[in-house]
C-alpha cells in the first residue's frame, strides 16, 4: 500500500542531513575506448567534493562481483569478463577527449548518504 | 529569476518564491517533500512523474512549476481520502498491478487521467493510454486489468 499512496522510500526521496550528492557521467558510446579523463574542469567546480575514475580505484577493490555463479559442466566456475566499478580502458567514449559538461542537475541521478 | 508562485496541490494552496526554470516535479519533491512523484528518466518518457493538473494527467519533469500557477494539482499523494485508497488505488492492490512500485504513482495518475476522458475504455486504449508509462518490472499485464477493474469500480 505504500507504494500505492506515494510513500515509499527509494534512495532519491531520502534527505539527510549534510547529504551528499553522487553524478556518474555515463559514455554516450557503448565499448568505446577511454583515452583520455580530465577531470580538472570537474573538480575546480563549486561544491565538488570528489571525483573519481576507473583510475582512482586500486587493484585490491575489484571489480562487480557476479550475484550467482555458477558452474561449467566440468565442475570449472563460470567464465566471465571484467566488471569495473568504473570505465578502466573502455567503455567511456569515442571521442578523444572527455568533455565535462555541468549536468543539469547533478544531484539527481544518484546519491549516497553522507 | 525569482518568481512567486500559488497553486493547489492536492486541495491544500501553495505559494512559494521559485527560481523560474524549476521544474514541477523537483517543486513537488523538493520544496513540498511530495516523493511519490518520481522521476525516472527526467525526459518525459518513463512517466513515473505523472500527476494531474486540473484534472490532465502531465509528465511534471516537463512543466515548469510556474505553468501550474493558479491550477490545481493532485499527486499520488492527493488521491486517498481519509485513509481510503481511491478506486484506481484499490484495483491496482487487488490486482497486484505493481511490483517494485517505482512507476506505480505515474500509472494511477495516468490512469484516473483517463477515467476523465474514457469512461469504458477497451483494452488495447488501455494500453494506448499508458505507452507513455513505464514499467521496467514489466508487469504491463496486471496494469492494464487494474486499470480496467478500477476504471469499472469508478464507473459504478
Amino acid at each position: 500500500v505504500r507504494f500505492l499512496t506515494g510513500a515509499g522510500q527509494y534512495t532519491d526521496d531520502v534527505t539527510l542531513a549534510n547529504q551528499t550528492y553522487a553524478y556518474f557521467l555515463r559514455s554516450p558510446h557503448a565499448h568505446a575506448r577511454l583515452r583520455k579523463v580530465d577531470t580538472r574542469r570537474a573538480k575546480a567546480a563549486p561544491g565538488v567534493l570528489a571525483v573519481f575514475t576507473g583510475e582512482d580505484l586500486p587493484a585490491s577493490v575489484g571489480g562487480l562481483p557476479c550475484g550467482w555463479l555458477i558452474t561449467g559442466t566440468d565442475g570449472k566456475p563460470m567464465k566471465e569478463p571484467k566488471h569495473p566499478l568504473l570505465a578502466q580502458g573502455k567503455c567511456a567514449t569515442s571521442a578523444t577527449r572527455w568533455r565535462w559538461s555541468s549536468p543539469r542537475r547533478p544531484c539527481r541521478p544518484r546519491m549516497r548518504p553522507s | 529569476m525569482k518568481l512567486s508562485v500559488s497553486l493547489t496541490v492536492n486541495g491544500k494552496p501553495v505559494s512559494a518564491e521559485i527560481e523560474s526554470r524549476t521544474l514541477l516535479v523537483d517543486f513537488l519533491r523538493d520544496r513540498l517533500r511530495l516523493t511519490g512523484t518520481h522521476v525516472g528518466c527526467d525526459t518525459a518518457q518513463c512517466g513515473a512523474c505523472t500527476v494531474l493538473i486540473d484534472g490532465k494527467a502531465v509528465k511534471s519533469c516537463n512543466v515548469l512549476a510556474i505553468q501550474a500557477r493558479d491550477r490545481k494539482v493532485t499527486t499520488i499523494e492527493g488521491v486517498a481520502t481519509n485513509g481510503t485508497l481511491h478506486p484506481m488505488q484499490a484495483a491496482f492492490k487487488q490486482h497486484h498491478g505493481l511490483q517494485c512500485g517505482f512507476c506505480t504513482p505515474g500509472m494511477v495518475m495516468s490512469a484516473i487521467g483517463l477515467a476523465a476522458e474514457n469512461k469504458s475504455p477497451t483494452e488495447a486504449q488501455i494500453r494506448e493510454a499508458l505507452d507513455g508509462n513505464f514499467c521496467r518490472c514489466t508487469g504491463y499485464h496486471n496494469i492494464v486489468t487494474a486499470v480496467k477493474a478500477g476504471l469499472e469500480t469508478m464507473e459504478s
